[in-house]
């Protein structure tokens, strides 16, 4: 029979080879009962899926283990929502809470002194690299994957926002036309690009010169679309010039960062030759926080837009940051409420970095100090996956 | 040389070999392995292995117990090297059943072995996954890691009583999931008649560990070293932890036969019990009036009957012919238990959920490989689509 034909019907011999054959395989050794840090990890998104295999078979199997699921659930919730100082200190506790806090607190220092390099792994090894050493659990490309999605969180908002906001935060260019980074200055193009009902992404435009006339010169060359804010940019597409034209397509970009059927604006839109590799070139960050209720539930009023801008570290572990208020009269609107900054651990799940009354900011630029999980070294705030959000003051 | 558990005067290299340490915890394990080598050869050799296989399961008891050195937990290192050296004799003798399978036949044609070459594509976990879905009806398109997330969410919110908002927050999105998990996606898997007997099988089926936790209770203790059987106690049922009576012989005949799996036949040929034939037979029928699953059918027809959407009635879940013989090619096929044991632990459970299973049918099913026959097809069926789809 070849091989690659599916046999038809399986024949008496044959059966009682295949149940000998089945009997006579070792026992497979069921997989220990889970342990805390493997629940906190497994909770958290952190495992890759040989790992995920033996924690589900061990919580199905184990009444207890679901017990210990239940613990260790009850913590973490509580832990995320605690500043990351208070996070540390309830490390020295030696109640559950406590070693919980233990294992979390070293989970989210490593995911914190990954981060900084993220995004140069992402553009260097592409979406689907990323997907597939996510799968095996690799750490970075599961820090890289959650500021990906963040970036996500920021365009949606950014989506929404109307022009003066848009302006306070763009990223990519403001005209009609832009340039390919790393290709002639006098090559300019206008991408028109739309996240399809798939949650597919597809983009397309023509290289042209100042007068309107198709360009060629870069036929065959490999151009990257990135999707672009505050600076900071994500290649999601790679597509080989045809003439003068470019397509690109990116299955399941929209599902990934929740974008909704439609155009994205040319400000979130860059393209760049080659290797051309599209690093921050700022010193300061824009965040847009999305406005809650009491209920921590958005409100789906216009973001409020603030400003990480760092200031030299002097202390290990903490991040002096100037924060300010883009737009003034946002600040006045919400004096009743908090600014929470949180640290994306991994594509859902967020840790509390610090919160602040907006009663106690200014409209002017103002230093606070961030207590921050890596104290390992130097740091920039820049790059790493961040949200910052308002709240009603409880 | 260790003939006892005492690891009193080893608890320095104990907990080298314990220690993050690796390079300590090699040295300390040659430590070790030079105390308990002979008392590994003692105990193979009891099992009238040849000289040679002698020899090759030293090499893999040393193996799998470095490779395993995570798992140890309890200090009772020579106690847990007996162990590993009697899971190692034991995988050689289901070994050895094999290879006499294979003598008891002439020589087989290539064609035979087909089949063979096509589950041996698929990792074991694989083969028996897809058992779960032929027999229990489960979604054909999902995942193994998919079907486990949903039944832990059945079990986190039917027998845990979580609410499905702490379910949502707490179970992680697939690794490449698209779109996440909502409150309307949970409820529709409730209400999937599939998950339903995935949950009742999983609270049916008792593991060679469980059923051996169940049936030893508090004399686990005795259990040397038994950490699977010990953390599994209370796992399924609420009177595992209920007093047994048990003497040590008779404590390491139930872990012979029912965690190991030897075949009262076998006892007479491996020495490992030393209680005598007689002995034997009366302590399994205790056993057996012990065993829990008919308990566990009482316990679940009420409580699927009530909780259960009508999508997933009673009458869907545990009196149709799947859930038991999907139970049937567990025992049969992993656990290699005798006909007879699996009628013991499948014909009266399925009797009180009003679904009847004669020997005949056990026969049909297993003897005859009728269950295995469909598993084929449903591989064959399965590698078709995927060559369609491609």
């Amino acid at each position: 029979m070849p091989d690659e034909e599916a046999p038809s019907s399986p024949s008496q011999e044959e059966l009682d080879y295949l149940g000998a054959w089945l009997q006579a395989q070792p026992f497979e050794v069921e997989p220990a009962a889970p342990t805390m840090a493997m629940l906190v990890a497994y909770q958290n998104g952190m495992l890759g899926t040989e790992d995920i295999r033996n924690v589900q078979r061990g919580l199905v199997r184990s009444r207890e283990a679901r017990g210990l699921l239940r613990e260790t659930r009850d913590a973490l919730v509580l832990l995320r929502a605690l500043p990351w100082h208070e996070v540390a200190k309830r490390a020295s506790d030696e109640d559950t809470v406590g070693r919980v806090a233990r294992i979390w607190v070293e989970m989210v220092s490593r995911r914190a002194h990954n981060a900084t390099n993220v995004r140069r792994l992402w553009n260097a090894s592409g979406p689907s690299a990323i997907r597939r050493l996510m799968a095996e659990g690799v750490e970075e490309a599961q820090t890289a994957w959650a500021s990906f999605v963040a970036l996500g969180d920021q365009l949606r908002t950014g989506l929404r926002m109307s022009g003066q906001m848009v302006s306070a935060v763009r990223g990519g260019s403001t005209g009609g036309f832009s340039t390919i980074i790393g290709a002639p200055d006098y090559i300019i193009v206008q991408p028109k690009t739309e996240i399809d009902s798939n949650g597919t992404l597809h983009s397309s435009t023509q290289l042209m010169d100042e007068q309107g006339r198709p360009v060629t010169s870069l036929d065959g060359q490999t151009v990257h679309l990135s999707l672009i804010f505050s600076g900071s940019a994500w290649s999601v597409a790679s597509a080989a010039v045809a003439g003068s034209q470019l397509k690109f397509e990116a299955a399941d970009v929209g599902d990934v960062l929740a974008l909704a059927t439609g155009p994205i604006s040319q400000e979130y839109v860059r393209l760049s030759l080659g290797d051309g590799v599209l690093e921050a070139d700022v010193n300061s960050r824009v965040l847009l926080a999305e406005v809650l209720d009491r209920r921590s539930q958005p409100t789906g009023q216009v973001a409020v837009a603030i400003e990480l801008a760092e200031l030299p570290q002097t202390e290990q572990g903490v991040l002096p940051v100037l924060l300010e208020f883009k737009v003034e009269y946002q600040r006045l609107a919400y004096l009743t409420h908090e600014l929470l900054l949180e640290f994306g651990v991994t594509a859902d799940r967020w840790q509390l970095l610090d919160r602040w009354p907006i009663s106690e900011l200014s409209d002017e630029p103002r230093t606070v100090l961030i207590a921050w999980p890596d104290a390992r070294e130097a740091f920039s705030l820049l790059t790493v996956p961040l949200r910052a959000r308002i709240r009603p003051l409880s | 040389m260790h003939d006892t558990d005492d690891d009193s005067e080893d608890a320095a290299a104990i907990a080298a070999f314990m220690g993050p340490d690796e390079h300590a915890a090699r040295a300390a394990f040659d430590e070790l392995l030079s105390k308990a080598v002979g008392m590994i050869r003692r105990r193979l050799e009891g099992f009238r292995l040849q000289a040679a296989d002698v020899d090759d399961l030293i090499i893999t008891v040393c193996v799998n117990a470095w490779n395993n050195r995570y798992r140890f937990t309890n200090r009772h290192f020579f106690a847990w090297m007996r162990r590993i050296a009697d899971n190692a004799a034991y995988d050689l003798i289901r070994k050895k059943r094999f290879e006499r399978f294979l003598a008891e036949v002439p020589e087989r044609e290539a064609s035979d072995r087909s089949f063979a070459d096509f589950f041996d594509r698929s990792a074991l976990h694989e083969i028996y996954h897809q058992a779960d879905v032929l027999f229990l009806g489960l979604n054909a398109a999902l995942s193994e890691d998919e079907h486990y997330r949903r039944l832990i969410a059945i079990q986190l919110h039917y027998l845990d009583g979580w609410r499905i908002e702490d379910i949502l927050e707490t179970l992680p999105e697939p690794p490449l999931a698209a779109k996440a998990l909502t409150r309307y996606n949970v409820e529709l898997w409730f209400k999937d008649a599939g998950l339903w007997r995935h949950l009742a099988y999983v609270e049916l089926l008792h593991t060679p560990e469980e059923l051996a936790a169940h049936l030893l209770g508090p004399n686990l203790s005795h259990a040397n070293g038994l950490e699977d059987c010990r953390h599994r106690t209370g796992a399924k049922s609420d009177d595992a932890g209920a007093a047994r009576d048990w003497t040590q012989p008779e404590v390491d005949t139930i872990l012979w036969h029912y965690y190991r799996g030897l075949t009262v036949k076998e006892f007479e040929h491996y020495p490992v019990s030393s209680l005598t034939a007689r002995q034997i037979t009366a302590l399994f029928n205790r056993c057996e009036a012990l065993f829990p699953f008919r308990d566990q059918v009482m316990m679940l027809c009420p409580w699927i009957e009530n909780t259960s959407p009508r999508h997933a009635a009673l009458s869907m879940v545990l009196a149709e012919a799947g859930i038991w013989q999907r139970l049937a090619f567990e025992y049969w096929y992993r656990y290699s238990l005798p006909q007879r044991d699996i009628h013991k632990r499948t014909a009266g459970a399925a009797e009180l959920a009003e679904y009847t299973i004669t020997q005949a049918m056990l026969t049909n099913w297993i003897s005859a490989h009728k269950l295995l026959d469909r598993l084929t097809q449903h591989f064959a069926n399965r590698e078709r689509w995927t060559r369609a789809d491609a």
